[in-house]
């Protein structure tokens, strides 16, 4: 077991540095900040000691060895924008962002997965088809799309909720809701479909004969053997929720990474473009390192032993 | 059961209703919603208008500007020439700093010798190493001097903050940033990052003393989520709004669009240094070709001014004149007469902070006339590389962009955009060079006039650059926020009310 996740972890290792490595690289490429950070009209005198005092005139490779000796002990520089460690940042930053999957994870697992295992109970029935119709419109309207409406809806004409801001826990209700949508809907499909493979199955026909009620159906034996694709799908969900967290937080100004990123994306704030990157890379090998632990406690059948699984 | 609910649930409506009363009545914060995070609040060390928004009412200024966009005095009660290069400022003895020590004259030469200190690094240095010595000459005296004689002196010195000497040589760079102190009319109290800075009432200010005890400035990258803070009461005031969100606050209860014509010019600049653009003809043909008044009012709902030369109105160095009309007919007899240079492809360069209906807008009006245009759109960095980097026929034929030096001040403007030993210029015209070195160091007024009208003259001849519209910019506030939007774009808290 421990051979196994230090073999994970690794790998994990691997990745992040493969993929810091590349972005290093291509942000570098296309040119540094320094051209935004000074005033129209600046001298090309002034422009060159400002890029000199970002380290900028030194070969591309003195900067990455330069780089890599600081990530080596955690130091992770200093933002060009705003003159600050970027450990401060993101270490302001990360609670929010992790509100706010908990908030859309929360959301897509307590109403997605009902709304599945109801859908596949229910198949051809009325009720799976409208299930059916709000997960087919949480798939297919796009984050910044249904954030304005719910906006427009809530904030503006009902006024139950506030536009933006994160000062209390009603702002945090639509930025939830915006952000989980699509993985609530994916939930519902994946349970949707796992329940209905396993609703032919030889032990759910005999509990039924038996005369078990559905419901104990459902909850002793459908649940636990349905769990694994939804296991697998929630680590990967993740890694989406920090993607879309991008589009939700800059619209409803929620400060977290998502919008950190962007906003260190368009300055080309460099040192918080890799942390984020970084972050992102931590928690979405972490996600999956821990849905691999759980199949096994899930399923004992699936042993994680010597690196075989 | 049903009536002793609605009994109830009425009940505790009205006691929320009474608990909200007093809080309307009693405003003591003011919102404002900028649209983005401000960088540092240490006012040597960016150039960034929500960073500008908020330190400014930290610090305060050596001189600034009214509302009318005249300097008056503020740090320095008054000023004389001592002669073509040297400037003397009264320092006022009676403002002291938010830890209580007095500002003396020590504070406003270390002050602008720290942004000239080029081991400082500081972004603004291009805008102040004209000085190139500043001394304490007496009790409440300071003396600057600069190399040459040099006109926009005091409109580059409206920009500059004075910071307290002491403070910012025993804590460093660092924590000055994080824990600012200054002399203005607002303290610093705390950044809460990514969500909001908080300032208090200066109560021992010197000059105008705020309104609102506190002031709130939130960090809301989203215009419509602007609108919408607005349209609930969230927010008092928003920066940055386009014409269309504009519309959508006219009619409301709440707020309203306030909006202002700013120094910033947007314009069309024609590389001269590359075929086919170096060809008068063609570049003439592009000015007659662009229907500017038809954007204005097609796509910025009237609420920009047409520009015929890159300065105005209020501008020293400003003169009258006109532009090329809107003349497709003429425009296609140009690019005629160009004959096989104007069948080449012209790259007009973008990029995404610029409003992309007038890009393509322009590149209709260009093909209509006959011209072959390809939008290269680039993030800002890469276009910024792109316009003011490398050989003049490596840079696209034509670029957009929207121009403010801050200081509105002729100078500012021609100069780097026109004259050939600037980065930012693709114009290579030794009379035209001749005249604004002249006018840079020319103190008469209206000999300067004169020298930037001939300038005009020779651009608008050869059309070098193509200036579009002075820029409006909107806001949107809160019906009872009593503010004036003015040209360079401030934010002062002292000059705000509630009613």
């Amino acid at each position: 077991m421990s051979r196994f996740i230090l073999k994970r972890c690794w790998q994990a290792f691997i990745a992040a540095l493969g993929a810091l490595t590349l972005l290093f690289f291509v942000q570098r490429l296309t040119g540094d900040p320094t051209l935004l950070l000074v005033p129209e009209g600046a001298t090309a005198e002034d422009i060159a000691m400002l890029r000199a005092s970002l380290g900028f005139d030194q070969p591309l490779l003195v900067q990455y060895l330069r780089y890599l000796k600081d990530l080596g002990t955690f130091n992770l520089g200093m933002s060009y924008v705003q003159g600050v460690p970027v450990w401060d940042i993101l270490l302001s930053r990360i609670p929010y962002t992790l509100q706010l999957t908990a908030g859309a994870m929360l959301l897509s697992l307590g109403l997605g997965l009902p709304i599945g295992v109801l859908m596949a109970l229910q198949r051809g029935t009325l009720p799976e088809r409208f299930f059916q119709a709000v997960v087919f419109t949480g798939q297919s309207m796009p984050t910044f799309f249904s954030g304005i409406l719910m906006i427009l809806l809530f904030a503006v004409h009902l006024r139950w909720l506030p536009a933006s801001g994160s000062d209390s826990g009603a702002s945090l209700v639509m930025p939830s809701i915006a952000l989980g949508l699509l993985t609530l809907a994916t939930f519902a499909r994946v349970a949707r479909t796992a329940v209905l493979d396993e609703l032919g199955k030889d032990y759910v026909r005999t509990a039924r004969a038996k005369g078990v009620p559905l419901g104990r159906i459902v909850w002793r034996h459908l649940a636990r053997n349905s769990a694994i694709p939804v296991i697998t799908v929630a680590a990967l969900e993740i890694s989406h929720l920090l993607a879309g967290a991008v589009i939700v937080e800059t619209l409803f100004a929620w400060p977290g990474l998502g919008q950190v990123a962007v906003q260190a994306i368009e300055a080309r704030d460099f040192p918080i473009v890799q942390a984020v990157v970084l972050f992102g890379a931590v928690a979405s090998v972490g996600c999956n390192l821990i849905a691999d632990l759980l199949y096994g406690v899930v399923d004992p059948r699936i042993r994680h032993t010597g690196g075989a699984q | 059961m049903r009536k002793s609910l609605g009994i109830y649930l009425a009940g505790v409506f009205s006691a929320i209703l009474l608990l909200a009363v007093p809080a309307l009545a009693a405003k003591d914060t003011v919102v404002i919603d900028l649209s983005n995070e401000t960088a540092t609040c240490d006012p040597h060390m960016q150039w960034n208008q929500n960073s500008y928004g908020v330190y400014r009412n930290i610090f305060d200024n050596l001189i600034t500007r009214d509302n009318k966009g005249m300097i008056i005095p503020a740090v320095a009660s008054s000023w004389k020439s001592l002669n073509d290069t040297q400037i003397e400022f009264v320092i006022r003895t009676d403002i002291t700093f938010h830890d209580g020590a007095p500002l003396t004259p020590a504070d406003v030469v270390y002050s602008i010798e720290r942004i000239t200190d080029k081991a400082t690094a500081s972004p603004q240095r291009s805008q102040f190493e004209a000085v190139i010595k500043a001394e304490v000459t007496g009790p409440d005296r300071v003396v600057f001097t600069t190399a040459k004689p040099y006109p926009p002196l005091l409109a580059q010195l409206v920009k500059l903050s004075i910071v307290p000497k002491a403070y910012v040589e025993k804590v460093g760079k660092e924590a000055f940033n994080k824990a600012p102190i200054g002399s203005g009319p607002y303290k610093f109290v705390a950044w809460k990052r990514g969500v909001h800075i908080l300032l208090e009432r200066n109560e021992a200010y010197w000059g105008n003393k705020g309104f609102f005890p506190k002031a709130e400035f939130r960090f809301v990258p989203d215009p419509g989520t602007r609108v919408a803070d607005l349209r609930t009461g969230k927010a008092d005031l928003a920066v940055d709004l386009n014409p269309d969100l504009a519309a959508v606050i006219e009619k409301d209860a709440v707020c309203e669009p306030r909006v202002t014509l700013t120094e910033r010019v947007a314009f069309l600049r024609t590389n001269n240094g590359r075929a086919p653009t170096s060809n008068k003809h063609i570049r003439q043909a592009i000015a007659y070709g662009i229907d500017k008044q038809g954007i204005i009012d097609g796509l910025m709902n009237g609420q920009d001014r047409i520009a015929h030369t890159m300065l105005t109105k209020e501008m020293a160095g400003y003169s009258e004149l006109s532009g090329y009309p809107y003349d497709p007919e003429k425009a296609r007899a140009l690019v005629a007469q160009a004959g096989d240079a104007a069948k080449e492809e012209l790259v007009f360069a973008t990029a995404p902070s610029y409003d992309q209906r007038i890009v393509q807008a322009v590149q209709q009006m260009l093909s209509d006339i006959g011209l072959r245009v390809r939008i290269a759109m680039m993030d800002q960095a890469s276009f910024l590389k792109a316009v003011q980097q490398g050989d003049l026929a490596a840079r696209p034929h034509i670029s957009f962009g929207r121009w403010s030096c801050a200081c509105m001040d002729a100078d500012g403007v021609v100069y780097p955009l026109l004259h050939s030993g600037s980065a930012w210029s693709q114009t290579r015209n030794a009379d035209l060079d001749g005249l604004l070195d002249e006018a840079r160091i020319c103190l008469d007024p209206e000999k300067r006039v004169e020298l930037y009208a001939k300038a005009d003259k020779i651009i608008l001849d050869e059309s070098y650059i193509l200036p579009l519209y002075q820029v409006a910019y909107i806001y949107g506030a809160n019906k009872h926020l009593v503010w004036t939007p003015t040209p360079d774009e401030s934010l002062f808290l002292n000059r705000m009310r509630w009613k």
